[in-house]
């Protein structure tokens, strides 16, 4: 990697990121605003999101371009619905987090209309290439489906722990990525799981409670769309298969079955450990298929020259 | 000479005089107008090659394997030509599979959002020495330029059925101008790209 490209599409957004949520979770005048505690999570994803963004691609335009720009409209809106998720569902209890999900997936699911109405084109663009209306729908269903999930995984998994899982979910994210083809996916993966894992360092020693529900919220967003875009976008090798997009995200869904009273009676150490291996499980499994592809991958020309020396046999 | 006769004479001199001046812009038309004839580029023989300057130090060539569509010139092929051309981007190829994917991803040719880079004509220059600077319409990542070409006849043979035609142009583009701007800010890879575009199209009667 190019030094200049780590510095200003990696680096420097990581420690941005980093660098807001350290000041939310360590100064007592932050740390005394309940909405902004659950919010910082959040908001240092989508800072650093779109930090790097900005380093690669420039700032978004509104209606995008092309549609690798709704990555970068992603970042600002993951510090609203961070601040959002803090403020309604968490602290004035205004909207109910089930109904909060699907506004989020509705929305979400939506953003193409919004673009055409901004624009002047005769008809919709899809969100990404080759998206139909039934694939908007799902889209949107998957992040109301991942708001709800997520949102009570963090009100139970308090601490250290789902930022340590997101780190590893959004670095698997990264070389997946790369493996597709898709360098400033990489390196956005790349960000986001950085700042996860100080995310897990600064809670261990500031002792905030956990992502918060805004955190949760602005996470939900890069699990299901990130993956998403690069699905629609590259041209992956054959061996890097659909699924491979579902496992990565999906992988945190094996929390689900380790809130019971089975673990509850494990030392929190071990059950902390038992947990992270959980959910490790299937993210190994797809760098075990991944990481090859990244190494490998280049041709001599030899099969071609064989297939030409046989017509002449 | 009776009058009948004399009025029937008149008429058929008009007559000859109608059919002839309705003959003769026909045959006083421009020759290429007359005579230009439409090729149909053929995906075989046809190719266009890139060169990028990679990390500051060498240059770099990749190709595309597909390139379809039409141009016309005349028979003899001293008009200059007119081009309708289609590269499909996902025909990259340099020779390295991990890279043809980086070069079809979004960072690039995006090749799921945008399948052609496309050139169309719009006018040429004589150049001395031989050849023509053709200007047209190229399309890359769904942003259209007007850029120019330096094109030459590399040959023209076949019969009154058949034809075949050929030609060379050379591009020179900064590739940030359509939107391409990876590895531009960084020096990784340069900004100026140099296209060269064999071109071999056939004519049937």
């Amino acid at each position: 990697m190019e030094l200049s490209l780590f510095l200003y599409s990696f680096l420097i957004p990581t420690l941005f990121g980093a660098g807001l949520l350290a000041l939310g979770w360590f100064l007592p005048p932050l740390r005394r605003r309940k909405t902004l505690q659950v919010a910082m999570f959040g908001i240092a994803l989508g800072a650093g999101l779109l930090g790097s963004f900005y380093a690669e691609s420039g700032l978004p335009v509104f209606p995008p371009p092309r549609s690798d720009a709704w990555i970068g409209w992603l970042g600002p809106l993951m510090v609203v619905v961070a601040l959002a998720a803090s403020l309604l569902v968490n602290n004035a209890r205004v909207l109910r987090l089930e109904l909060f999900g699907i506004l989020l997936g509705a929305f979400v699911a939506c953003l193409p209309l919004f673009a055409w109405m901004a624009s002047s084109a005769s008809a919709p663009k899809s969100l990404f290439p080759g998206m139909s209306g039934a694939d908007h729908a799902m889209l949107g269903f998957m992040i109301a489906f991942a708001a709800i999930v997520m949102a009570r995984l963090q009100e139970a998994r308090q601490g250290t722990l789902l930022p340590c899982l997101l780190a590893l979910v959004f670095t698997t994210g990264s070389l997946t990525a790369l493996a597709a083809g898709w360098i400033t996916m990489g390196i956005l993966f790349g960000v986001v799981a950085a700042i996860s894992g100080s995310g897990a360092l600064i809670g261990r020693f500031s002792g905030a409670s956990g992502i918060g529900i805004g955190g949760a919220m602005a996470a939900v967003l890069l699990l299901v769309i990130l993956p998403v875009a690069t699905w629609c976008k590259t041209s992956p090798p054959d061996d890097l298969h659909w699924w491979f997009w579902l496992m990565i995200p999906g992988s945190l869904l094996l929390l689900v079955p380790c809130e019971n009273r089975w673990f509850e009676r494990l030392p929190a150490l071990v059950a902390f450990w038992v947990r992270v291996v959980f959910v490790a499980l299937p993210l190994v499994y797809v760098l075990v298929k991944v990481v090859p592809m990244l190494a490998g991958g280049s041709s001599d020309g030899t099969d071609e020259f064989e297939d030409m020396m046989k017509l002449y046999e | 000479m009776t009058p009948s006769t004399r009025l029937g004479l008149l008429a058929a001199v008009m007559a000859c005089s109608v059919l002839f001046v309705a003959a003769a812009p026909k045959a006083s038309a421009p020759i290429q107008d007359a005579e230009a004839l439409e090729f149909t580029l053929d995906p075989v023989h046809c190719m266009a090659n890139f060169r990028i300057h990679h990390a500051g130090a060498g240059m770099f060539w990749g190709r595309f394997n597909e390139v379809t569509g039409t141009m016309t010139t005349s028979e003899d092929g001293s008009v200059a030509p007119t081009m309708n051309v289609a590269v499909a981007v996902e025909s990259v190829d340099t020779g390295t599979e991990k890279l043809d994917r980086t070069l079809m991803g979004p960072n690039f040719f995006d090749a799921k959002e945008f399948e052609a880079i496309t050139f169309t004509s719009t006018g040429s220059k004589p150049l001395e020495g031989g050849g023509w600077t053709i200007t047209g319409d190229l399309t890359l990542l769904g942003v259209t330029r007007e850029v120019s070409a330096k094109v030459e006849l590399t040959g023209i043979k076949g019969n009154p059925v058949i034809k075949k035609a050929g030609f060379e142009a050379i591009f020179s583009i900064k590739r940030s101008d359509f939107g391409m701007d990876w590895g531009v800010k960084n020096g990784a890879l340069g900004d100026e790209v140099r296209l060269i575009v064999g071109l071999e199209g056939d004519w049937t009667a």
